[in-house]
């Protein structure tokens, strides 16, 4: 019963760790083509989507997310719907998410939905002016299991289906009605990271060994799983930024990068100083000569030709007097969406910590601009982001 | 291997096998992660400011007419959070601490508030050897009492003025020291302990099968309590109509979480048998 309730505490935490991801922008990046996979958020040139409920908190109800605008030009969050008429509560509104969620964006702006429909998932596409949405379509039945949505291309949609037991496998869906099966992992463990370029990165985990490799596979037919690159559970954090995975090594403090390709070999880029060791090192953020990590509750500026870091201020205090830190998510790959999250604001709150009731000031992470620049000498300034709703 | 903790400020500090890690990242995956994650962010929207729900000056009638709720009120808009603040030690001996503990087991016994099962497993602690006892008094008048052994603990939260104890948890890693327990049986006799039977506006919220959690929308009272094995929690304590909304949802979440955890462990159960 205990170890089940850590580790129910630890779902907990995660799923709070995710909430604090769920925002994400980016101006410097251009997303279209490689969103994040737990993302609620997608960023692209104009400014970001994101789906969010935004009915009394009193009346909260999961099937009532809608997605919202934030243009990056007035930093001003809107429904983003422009039907004519429309009351934006039923599933045709262009807004309306209900009980799914945004899984990406495509080339000319459009917004992919996956949107739970009695028989399975349906996909929807909504039109990048918010004016109207159609089926694309339509998802694995439930008696096909659990399954998430991967990415669509020229191919097909592709999803990832969760076998009883915890395996894997990679799907493509190339008409409606028929799911082919592209390969099965056979892995119980898997992290799904990130699709940029028409592959698919994800994690797979050996705990008996302690050991968590990273595989890419190209969303096409013939696909089959490559391995990337391997590194401990323990010490290891990974980015995908650029054109390489980075990991930062928390025991010897070393950043070392590969290329995402698989080719090569992991090279050591620099070594962080005595104070980061024996910390889980989270890698951030990079522009190939500059990182963002955060050890230690706080978050440092490293040049990766020297290794020499500067912790980053916070950005002031809020209202009660609490650092502004940004907010990121633990764990998640790529680091603008990462990063970009927004800052922690502080509140106070009561919180249920599954052995009692406690009131204590609350992290809430809250949407805004962060200048990457800026971030990336050691530096934190951010704008915040206004809402209309 | 151990490491250092890394959190930010507010997060709780938590520490779990690398195995456990896996069942996680397994657990949140099918549990269709991004569908339910949002909670936070659209409450940080609108929530821009410090929300401190209500002041001192405005506190309603019903509250203020009742002394427990009427205190636990006023710690509440005067004092805000204390949960995270250890507060001033206090120059206490042993054995004054083993006696406030001691002195309100028996009156939460009398009035049926504990039954035999943990009265016997805090009765055992206290009468064993304490590696920590120790008194503090926190900002707002309040104290806290503890007597800590290996493994096992009596903590309690007292209201002076009231004479009334306003937590009270007794811990013990040994879990056949402590068995599960029901938590709704003992839920009318911590009313009546605390003098707030004649509320008439109690809501039981819906949360895990080891707790049960009690408000009061009139006298913004929440009751809460937990019994599992090897921890058994009396609680009570001030929180707004609104905050009481969120506990709801906490609850809820937190029992949905465990349901969709036990699922998870039942299926790696299940392949690693086959």
């Amino acid at each position: 019963m205990k170890a089940e309730k850590i580790c129910a505490l630890l779902l907990a935490a995660v799923l709070a760790a995710g909430a604090a991801g769920c925002a994400s922008s980016s101006r410097t990046v251009a997303v279209p083509e490689e969103f994040r996979l737990q993302g609620q958020c997608a960023a692209t040139e104009k400014g970001v989507y994101r789906v969010k409920n935004d009915e009394d908190p009193y009346a909260f109800r999961l099937d009532q997310k809608r997605i919202f605008y934030i243009d990056w030009d007035g930093c001003r969050e809107t429904l983003f719907c422009t039907k004519e008429g429309c009351t934006h509560d039923t599933g045709d509104c262009p807004a309306w998410v209900g009980q799914g969620r945004m899984f990406g964006t495509e080339e000319d702006g459009s917004l992919l939905i996956d949107q739970p429909a009695e028989d399975g998932d349906e996909v929807w596409r909504v039109a990048p002016d918010g004016s109207e949405k159609t089926l694309v379509a339509r998802c694995p039945a439930a008696g096909e299991g659990d399954a998430f949505l991967v990415g669509k291309n020229g191919t097909g949609i592709w999803s990832v289906a969760i076998r009883e037991g915890g395996t894997y496998s990679l799907m493509v869906w190339q008409q409606p009605g028929q799911w082919t099966e592209v390969f099965s992992a056979g892995e119980v463990f898997q992290w799904p990271q990130m699709v940029r370029d028409n592959a698919f990165y994800y994690e797979t985990w050996d705990n008996e060994s302690k050991r968590a490799t990273l595989w890419r596979a190209a969303l096409e037919l013939s696909a089959e799983p490559e391995r990337v690159v391997e590194y401990s559970i323990d010490w290891n954090r990974i980015l995908l930024q650029g054109d390489a995975v980075w990991l930062a090594d928390g025991r010897t403090g070393t950043i070392s990068a590969k290329p995402l390709d698989g080719t090569g070999e992991a090279v050591a880029v620099c070594t962080l100083p005595e104070q980061a060791r024996e910390h889980i090192v989270e890698p951030i953020d990079t522009d190939g000569s500059r990182m963002v990590l955060s050890w230690d509750g706080s978050f440092w500026a490293v040049d990766l030709s020297t290794g020499e870091t500067v912790k980053i201020p916070p950005a002031g205090v809020d209202a009660s007097g609490y650092a502004l830190l940004p907010a990121y998510y633990i764990g998640s790959a790529g680091g603008q969406w990462a990063l970009t999250d927004g800052y922690l604001r502080s509140r106070e709150g009561i919180q249920y910590t599954g052995e009692g009731i406690q009131r204590t000031p609350r992290y809430d992470a809250q949407p805004c601009r962060l200048d990457r620049e800026a971030l990336l000498d050691g530096k934190l300034s951010l704008t915040e982001i206004r809402s209309d709703s | 291997m151990r490491t250092k903790t890394d959190r930010l400020p507010g997060a709780k500090a938590l520490r779990l096998p690398a195995v456990a890690l896996g069942l996680l990242a397994g657990a949140a995956l099918c549990l269709a992660l991004p569908s339910i994650l949002c909670r936070g962010e659209w409450r940080a929207m609108e929530n821009t400011a410090l929300e401190r729900p209500a002041l001192a000056s405005e506190e309603p009638d019903a509250i203020a007419r009742n002394p427990l709720a009427d205190a636990l009120y006023r710690s509440r808009t005067l004092y805000g959070g204390q949960d995270g603040q250890e507060g001033e030690l206090l120059n206490a001996a042993p054995e004054e601490v083993r006696a406030a503990l001691s002195q309100a087991l028996d009156a939460l016994q009398a009035a049926g508030v504990t039954d035999e099962t943990v009265t016997r497993a805090a009765a055992d602690i206290l009468a064993g050897e304490a590696l920590t006892a120790e008194a503090r008094r926190r900002p707002d008048g309040t104290r806290t009492y503890l007597w800590e052994g290996d493994g096992q603990s009596v903590r309690m939260v007292w209201q002076p003025d009231l004479e009334l104890p306003l937590e009270f948890d007794v811990r013990c890693d040994w879990d056949e020291t402590l068995p599960d327990g029901e938590a709704e049986t003992g839920l009318d006799a911590w009313t009546a302990f605390l003098g707030q039977q004649d509320a008439g506006d109690w809501q039981v919220l819906s949360g895990p099968d080891f707790a049960c959690t009690a408000y009061s929308p009139g006298r913004e009272l929440c009751l809460y309590i937990h019994r599992e094995e090897g921890r058994a929690i009396w609680q009570v304590c001030s929180i707004s109509n609104p905050e009481a909304g969120e506990l709801a949802e906490m609850l809820m979440d937190y029992r949905d979480s465990m349901q969709r955890w036990e699922q998870t462990l039942q299926e790696a159960e299940t392949q690693n048998e086959s």
